[in-house]
């Protein structure tokens, strides 16, 4: 599908974008079809009320003029008595008005009522329809890597959802229902007027001519300010979200004032863009009307004047049965009422198009989300990895991101059922690498191996089911301490939970909160210390309970005696799983059976901490130096 | 749940707020009140085509008919052939266009100068029409004018309002930012306050106009038609029907559109969490289960909305029951009358058209009430953050800018200090503690004793439960708390660094720092290696949240910001958990260097980050337990020794 640039679009990419929404309307098709049904019904029984009652009030009661054979038969009227004589008398005329009352009570009130259920139900049938779209949306973000997520802005993602996507209710209402609804009014009127006077059918016919001058001389303008637009609100959006998100920096750091600018300011820019682009609409809008409204006038006035010469209607034998053989007040207000309706709806129609511009560029915010490939995608021959059965084999690894290359040549095993430290200094690569192990990126070149294949053969899904991380960043969600734990199994017992919060040493202040596991924890937990987030985030890698278990820096905000607890209790409880262990503490990494030390992209030490630290002058010896260079300090002062 | 009271408060509330644009409102209503004028003036050219050339039955003119200002076109018609008067008509009409956007007979064919857009069934989308709206009774260059000059009016307001409840929510204390969810604020902040236009053009406009509207009529109504009596008191009466009628729907509405909202916040919330933190959800293998929680976020939140829907489809119908039942009551009289022709049949349509007019304005006031709860909903919703508590220290208050002169020069005290969290158990008991210019002070103890807690209160993100806090022995005023926060630089233990260049990241400190400051600092903080070999060094743009960036990367530029900055007391809450030893050794000794003419107060629970400090404090479940330099602590053989010894083994 090529792009999308709002100068650059014709009428069928337009039409393209409607279409591509028919797979989040299909699953509603029949209900799309039942209220369609619905308001065909409440349309035709309004107008053939509307028309009959109308007419009978006009020609039958202020005028004296026979009534209509239609009307008579559907109020059991005599028909001797009222629709073949000249004139009705005064008495006939004060009889029927309680008739029509009568008829205009029963017919209004059923039609409201269809009317507003019908409403209501078109309601329910567009959400289902935007929530479809809104679904797909979600979960191509999920799809998508962490490599798109660095660059993509959260306020952007919560516009797309909300507001792009809902221009998919559009589509059946504004480009399908509409425009056939208004075409058929247009069409309606110039066969309805072609019988009083084929010369009025010609001039509403004509109608559309400039409209369309007109629309192809805006669309693209009109294209480029909806998107702008709609780009300067998703930017307000993610401006009030990043600043909330970093409130305490801003804080303490005195920048209120200038957050609020950059609010304002964005909050201008974005009424400036809204401003600019709905005054464009409006000049359109505006300019429609005129070039519809002059044939109009012309026609009234044209009418009146046929009327006024009372000369016989073109089909007058046809319009008789209507009491139209010749131009009367009635048949003018017939002709123009008609006319009048065939062009304001042409000209609505365009209107219409002026709004699906902005429409159209709202779902290609959508689509050009879902057109981003999934940089993991499974390969066609994938398989699901059942049971891991091998070490895991990092061979001759190559990452980079676009930014910059990370790991050149990473080769070790991390045996099964052992705990493998990786080290290394800040960043040089050790997060990045468990990410690889997740297939979260995708790395280009070497590979990951378990069972002696590549984890690319395997499908992603469930490589990753066999995997858990444990981030370094304590990221919890505003739920209770128990929904945490138990985020990644939502079938989880309180048992199970409670174990894992023993074995993770969360359960000694987790029951010293106010509500003990319910305690919700605020936003992003953080009604919780660091340190305690850390151990909710390791219990809810634990309850999750894969084979493979990540810790990235389990312990970097634990004290001393904590972290030789918790280690403690994951080597036993990890006893027949394999586990990545990435830190830099040294007390941490004695419970390693093995260590792999990562610096400048390569493995520049391996092996396990006896072998390491006999390794004269190795990487991992001058670490464990470093590391211990106070504690010596303090042994020569003491 | 929003009482009536409540509503009336609310509404009375954002028409205080909109005086802040009264001259712009007041405009606005003038030209709406006068546009009427041109929409009475269209039956009457109705009436002409009728009378003048259908019908030409213009013997003899009854004045009574006919408004004094029409008469002279009225004259001037008398004078002319039916083809004449279509010209003339035709002249008029084409003018009336082009002024007014208005033309022809019942007041049926005019175009409304109106520029919505599209939305979708729920009130985020719903909310863009609103902040946005534009809107004139007529068209034409009139209308245009009165349009452009409502969505500035609209504009204004909006943007006032939203800036308002940012700075609110910006200045709310951290402890009650935690009880709120982003996505709640992004919610409120951008789709709860255009129920403020909703309110104000209801309220200022709408009934300026249709009372205009309805005394004009009223009046023209009875001196041309002073023996029907029944249309204009059933045209009113549409009014108080409405109003009486439609109080209980007004009640649903209100509570259901605040429901509706709580819902969509809820869902927004849910992205907003989702998205924020791809990472974890990806890693912990929970994605089906996060899209699962959206789809029933979302959808609770569509169901919401239909409940909205639901209560206006019934008000709608009983609106329609009401009207409908008005006009055939109004024709059972009218039809008398016009049988006995004692009117042309022009007339008719004049009748008809002040009718529909008075009974449109009477029905609008009377549903007005109904119509402003889905702004009031809205609005509770912005007034509630509006009066809720600030924090103490509010830096753009004007009050808080002027009249302080604090500077720190020697030292801050902790004194017999403690603290609870809000409906939570005490977490600092008793705390005494200083810190003096030229010192480096470190805090160490298990996790959750409290440590960060104490910290906060240095800058006064929280202010104690009990006890003071002391600047150079003096208990600051609550005015002086903004310069005291100035006086501080926090690197936090989860640090956070924005979408933005590592250059403008680190220049947050201060922003006038230059940048061989900025690259000094980074020096310091060990980061300026780092930087260098990006392909854009300090232009480096973060990603969100810095996500290009590894976790002991964004440490060291949160510490090179708060270096940056040259503040008097600088505090660093666990500043080397992500480092490895070489960078944590490096970056110790340069914090040391760094407490000549400041205050350093780190937190820390790894040995070599505490033992360079000149006296430590050791804190165990919330009280102070143990202080003193290194060697006076090992010899106390507590707590700290059995850190120690821990950590050496
Ligand atoms: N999304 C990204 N885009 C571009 N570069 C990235 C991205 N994520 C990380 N990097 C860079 O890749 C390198 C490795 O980062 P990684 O997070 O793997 O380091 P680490 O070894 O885990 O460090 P730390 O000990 O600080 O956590 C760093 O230089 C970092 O700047
Ligand atoms: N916003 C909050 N609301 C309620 N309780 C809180 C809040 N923040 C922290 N707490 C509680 O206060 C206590 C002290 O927390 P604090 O963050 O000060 O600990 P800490 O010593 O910094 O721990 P760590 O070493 O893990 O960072 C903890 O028990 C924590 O659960
Ligand atoms: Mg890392
Ligand atoms: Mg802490």
């Amino acid at each position: 599908m090529r792009r999308i640039e709002p100068d650059k679009v014709h009428f069928a990419d337009i039409v393209g974008i409607f279409l591509r929404g028919w797979p989040y309307i299909r699953p509603m098709a029949w209900h799309v079809l039942g209220f369609i049904g619905i308001s065909v019904i409440a349309t035709a029984w309004g107008t053939f009320w509307g028309i009959t009652i109308l007419t009978m009030i006009y020609q039958n009661v202020i005028l004296d003029q026979p009534v209509a054979v239609v009307s008579a038969s559907i109020l059991f009227l005599d028909h001797d008595l009222l629709v073949h004589v000249e004139a009705l008398t005064v008495d006939q005329r004060f009889q029927l008005v309680p008739l029509i009352v009568m008829l205009a009570v029963i017919s209004g009130t059923l039609g409201a009522m269809i009317d507003n259920g019908g409403d209501y139900y078109r309601v329910w049938v567009m959400q289902n329809i935007n929530q479809n779209l809104r679904m797909h949306l979600m979960s191509q973000l999920h799809h998508l890597s962490l490599k798109f997520h660095a660059d993509s802005k959260t306020g952007d993602g919560i516009y797309r959802l909300f507001q792009d996507s809902a221009m998919v209710t559009q589509i059946i209402q504004s480009l399908v229902i509409d425009p056939f609804l208004m075409s058929v009014r247009f069409f309606i009127g110039i066969f309805v007027v072609m019988f009083f006077s084929p010369l009025l059918a010609v001039a509403i016919l004509v109608t559309w001519v400039p409209l369309v001058v007109l629309a192809n001389f805006m669309s693209a303008k009109l294209r480029h300010l909806f998107l702008e637009a709609r780009v300067r609100n998703s930017t307000l959006t993610s401006t009030i979200q990043e600043s909330i998100e970093g409130i305490r920096t801003i804080k303490v750091n005195g920048l209120e004032r200038e957050r609020q600018l950059i609010f304002e300011n964005a909050s201008v820019d974005a009424f400036v863009a809204s401003h600019n682009a709905r005054v464009r609409l409006l000049l359109y809008g505006f300019l429609a009307f005129m070039l519809a409204a002059l044939p109009l006038t012309f026609i009234e006035l044209y009418a009146a004047v046929l009327a006024f010469e009372q000369v016989p209607t073109f089909a007058s034998d046809l319009l008789v049965l209507f009491g139209f053989a010749v131009w009367s007040l009635g048949a003018q207000d017939a002709a123009r009422s008609r006319a009048r309706e065939g062009v304001s709806n042409i000209q609505l129609l365009f209107l219409l198009w002026g709004r699906a511009q902005d429409m159209a560029m709202g779902l290609n915010r959508v689509y050009q989300i879902l057109d981003l490939a999934p940089e993991i995608q499974n390969r066609v021959d994938a398989v699901p990895l059942k049971v891991i059965e091998s070490d895991i084999r990092f061979v001759d690894l190559q990452f980079a991101y676009p930014e910059r290359r990370v790991l050149e040549n990473i080769t070790f095993d991390a045996k099964l059922g052992e705990v493998t430290a990786i080290m290394g200094p800040t960043g040089s690569g050790k997060s990045t690498l468990m990410l690889l192990l997740l297939r979260l990126f995708e790395y280009q070149g070497g590979a990951i191996q378990i069972n002696d294949q590549d984890i690319r053969e395997f499908t992603f899904e469930s490589v990753r089911e066999k995997i858990t991380l444990a981030t370094q960043e304590n990221i919890l969600f505003s739920l209770s301490v128990r929904e945490n734990i138990a985020y990644a199994r939502q079938d989880a017992t309180l048992d199970e939970i409670k174990e894992a919060a023993r074995i993770a040493c969360a359960d000694e202040f987790i029951e010293q909160l106010p509500d003990g596991y319910e305690t919700f924890l605020g936003e992003r937990a953080s009604k919780l210390s660091t340190g305690q987030r850390q151990r909710l985030v390791i219990a809810r890698a634990i309850l999750k309970d894969t084979p493979i278990l990540i810790l990235d820096e389990p312990t970097a905000s634990l004290d001393a005696e904590t972290e030789r607890r918790i280690m403690a209790n994951l080597k036993e409880w990890a006893a027949a799983r394999t586990v990545f262990l990435v830190t830099h503490r040294l007390s941490t990494i004695r419970q390693a059976d093995r260590i792999a030390f990562i610096r400048d992209g390569t493995i520049a030490d391996y092996g396990t901490h006896n072998d390491l630290i006999a390794k004269p002058d190795g990487e991992y010896q001058r670490f464990v130096e470093a590391e211990l260079a106070t504690a010596q300090q303090l042994d020569e002062t003491a | 749940m929003i009482t009536g009271r409540v509503a009336i408060q609310t509404v009375g509330r954002a028409l205080k707020y909109s005086l802040r644009y009264d001259f712009e409102l007041a405009v606005k209503g003038m030209t709406q009140a006068t546009s009427i004028f041109w929409i009475l003036l269209l039956p009457l050219t109705g009436k002409a085509i009728v009378d003048f050339i259908v019908v030409r039955d213009i013997s003899p003119p009854s004045d009574a008919n006919v408004p004094f200002f029409f008469l002279p076109i009225i004259d001037y018609m008398l004078t002319l052939s039916v083809y004449e008067t279509a010209f003339f008509l035709g002249a008029l009409f084409i003018t009336m266009l082009v002024l007014v956007g208005a033309y022809g007979t019942d007041g049926a064919q005019r175009s409304s100068a109106v520029a919505w857009l599209s939305e979708g069934e729920d009130i985020a989308t719903r909310s863009e029409n609103a902040a946005n709206s534009m809107h004139s009774l007529v068209s034409g260059l009139y209308g245009l004018f009165e349009s452009l000059w409502h969505i500035r009016v609209a504009h204004r307001l909006n943007h006032t309002l939203r800036s308002d409840i940012f700075h609110r929510f910006k200045s709310h204390s951290i402890t009650e930012l935690s009880n709120r969810a982003n996505g709640d604020v992004v919610y409120r902040a951008m789709y709860d306050t255009p129920g403020v236009s909703n309110i104000i053009f209801n309220l200022w406009v709408g009934p300026i106009t249709s009372f205009v509207n309805l005394v004009t009529t009223i009046l023209v109504m009875f001196v041309i038609f002073r023996n029907e009596p029944v249309v204009v008191w059933g045209a009113i009466a549409v009014g108080p029907l409405n109003f009486f009628l439609m109080l209980y729907i007004a009640k649903l509405s209100r509570k259901y559109g605040t429901l509706a909202r709580e819902a969509g916040s809820k869902a927004t919330a849910v992205i907003e969490e989702g998205l924020a933190n791809m990472m974890a959800v990806q890693g912990i293998g929970s994605t089906d289960i996060y899209v699962e929680k959206f789809r029933k976020a979302s959808w609770f939140s569509f169901s919401r909305f239909r409940q909205v829907v639901l209560v206006g489809v019934s008000g709608n119908f009983i609106g329609f029951v009401i009207g409908a039942n008005m006009v055939y009551i109004v024709f059972y009289y009218l039809a008398v009358p016009f049988i006995n022709q004692e009117y042309s049949p022009g007339d008719w349509f004049v009748i008809w058209g002040y009718y529909g007019a008075i009974s449109a304005s009477a029905g609008w006031l009377g549903r007005l009430w109904l119509t402003l709860q889905e702004g009031i909903a809205g609005m509770h919703r912005v007034f509630m953050i509006l009066d809720s508590e600030l924090e103490n220290v509010d830096p753009i208050s004007e009050l808080q800018e002027s009249d302080s002169s604090l500077t720190l020069t020697e030292s801050i005290q902790l004194e017999n200090v403690s603290y609870s969290y809000p409906g939570g158990r005490e977490v600092l008991r008793e705390i005494n503690l200083s810190a003096n210019i030229g010192e480096m002070v470190a805090i160490s103890g298990p996790t959750g004793a409290g440590k960060t807690t104490l910290a906060y209160l240095i800058p006064a993100l929280i202010s104690p439960t009990r006890g003071r806090l002391l600047v150079d022995g003096v208990e600051p005023s609550q005015y002086d708390l903004v310069r005291l926060r100035e006086q501080v630089s926090f690197v936090f233990q989860e640090t956070s660094v924005f979408n933005d260049t590592i250059a403008n990241n680190v220049r947050m400190g201060r922003r006038d720092a230059s940048i061989d400051d900025v690259q000094e600092a980074a020096r310091v903080a060990g980061a300026h290696e780092f930087i260098e070999d990006l392909p854009e060094g300090y232009e480096t743009n973060l990603g969100k949240a810095g996500a290009k960036l590894s976790v002991g990367q964004k440490q060291r530029i949160a510490i090179a910001r708060a270096l940056v900055s040259n503040k008097p007391v600088l505090i660093l809450d666990e500043p080397t958990a992500a480092l490895d030893p070489r960078t944590e050794n490096e970056l110790v000794r340069n914090l040391r260097m760094a407490r000549e003419g400041r205050i350093v107060i780190v937190i820390a629970h790894r040995l070599s980050t505490i033992r360079a400090a000149d006296r430590i404090y050791v804190m165990d479940d919330g009280a102070i337990v143990e202080w003193g330099d290194h060697e006076s602590l090992m010899r106390q053989d507590g707590i700290y020794a059995r850190f120690v010894s821990l950590q050496t083994a």
